[in-house]
C-alpha cells in the first residue's frame, strides 16, 4: 500500500473521457483540411478568373432557388 | 461504442460541413463579382448600369421590345443602386415588369427589389444598351390586367393570369415617364 505525505490528496481529478479516433484518423483530417483549404482557393481563383465558370455557377444557383421559391 | 460512434458522426459532420463549403464559396464568389458589374447575368444583382447612352427625347415606341423578342432587361433602383435581370413585356404602348414568386417565403427574401420599387420607383431601364429613366408604379387590379398578363402569356411559357396578380403571387409595375 501507498503511504501519502501530508501535503497529497487522494482525492483525483475527474478525467474526460477520451474520444476513440482510429489510427491516423488525425493525420487524415488534416490533409482533409489542408485539401478542403486548398479547394476552397481553387473554387475562388475559378470563378473570379476562368470564363464561364461564375456563369455556371449562378445558373446552377438560380436552378436550386427557382424550385425552392415555387 | 457510444464514445465511438460520436467521435464518427463528429467526424462525419465536419467532413460534409467542409465540403459544403466549396458551393457556398463559389455562389458567395459568383455574387461578390456580380456586385461589381456593370450590368447583372443572371440571378445575382449587379452594381448601377452605368454603360450605354441615356435616352432623352419623346416617349419611345416600346413595341420594339416584343417585335424584337427581347427577353429580358436590366433593371436598376436608384435606391438601392443595384440591377437586376427581368422580364419585361409591351402592352397598349406601354411597358411592363414584374415579378413571380412574390406569394412564398423563399421568393420575398430572392425577390426584394419589388418591395424596393413600391417604396421608391425611381428607375433605369437598359434596353439593347440605351439607358431609359424610368418611375416604376405598381398595379394591383384593374381590367388593364387581363391585357397586360395575356401580352405576357403570348411572350412568355408563363402562367400569370390578372387572379395571380391581384392575389399578390406576382407584382406587376409599369415603367412609366419620369
Amino acid at each position: 500500500m501507498e503511504s501519502h505525505g501530508p501535503g497529497e490528496t487522494l482525492a483525483q481529478e475527474p478525467r474526460s473521457v477520451p474520444m476513440w479516433t482510429p489510427p491516423d484518423a488525425d493525420r487524415a483530417m488534416q490533409h482533409f483540411y489542408w485539401c478542403i483549404g486548398a479547394a476552397l482557393v481553387v473554387t475562388v481563383l475559378a470563378v473570379l478568373f476562368v470564363p464561364g465558370v461564375d456563369d455556371f455557377v449562378e445558373r446552377t444557383f438560380q436552378g436550386y432557388v427557382g424550385r425552392a421559391a415555387r | 461504442m457510444a464514445v465511438e460512434t460520436r467521435a464518427l458522426v463528429a467526424r462525419v459532420l465536419i467532413v460534409v460541413g467542409c465540403l459544403l463549403l466549396i458551393p457556398v464559396t463559389a455562389v458567395l464568389t459568383a455574387a461578390v463579382k456580380q456586385r461589381f458589374s456593370d450590368g447583372p447575368n443572371r440571378l445575382f444583382s449587379s452594381g448601377p448600369l452605368l454603360e450605354g447612352e441615356l435616352y432623352a427625347g419623346p416617349e419611345p415606341d416600346w413595341s420594339f421590345v416584343d417585335e424584337n423578342d427581347i427577353q429580358t432587361i436590366e433593371l436598376q433602383l436608384l435606391d438601392p443602386p443595384r440591377a437586376r435581370r427581368i422580364w419585361t413585356t409591351e402592352h397598349d404602348g406601354k411597358l411592363y415588369v414584374w415579378s413571380g414568386y412574390m406569394g412564398t417565403l423563399v421568393g420575398r427574401l430572392w425577390k426584394r427589389w419589388p418591395i424596393q420599387a413600391e417604396r421608391d420607383g425611381r428607375a433605369v431601364l437598359r434596353i439593347d444598351g440605351k439607358r431609359y429613366e424610368r418611375q416604376l408604379v405598381r398595379i394591383e387590379s384593374g381590367e388593364i390586367l387581363e391585357g397586360i398578363t395575356a401580352s405576357i402569356r403570348g411572350k412568355y411559357p408563363s402562367q400569370l393570369t390578372r387572379d395571380g396578380v391581384e392575389a399578390g403571387d406576382s407584382w406587376l409595375f409599369e415603367a412609366a415617364s419620369r
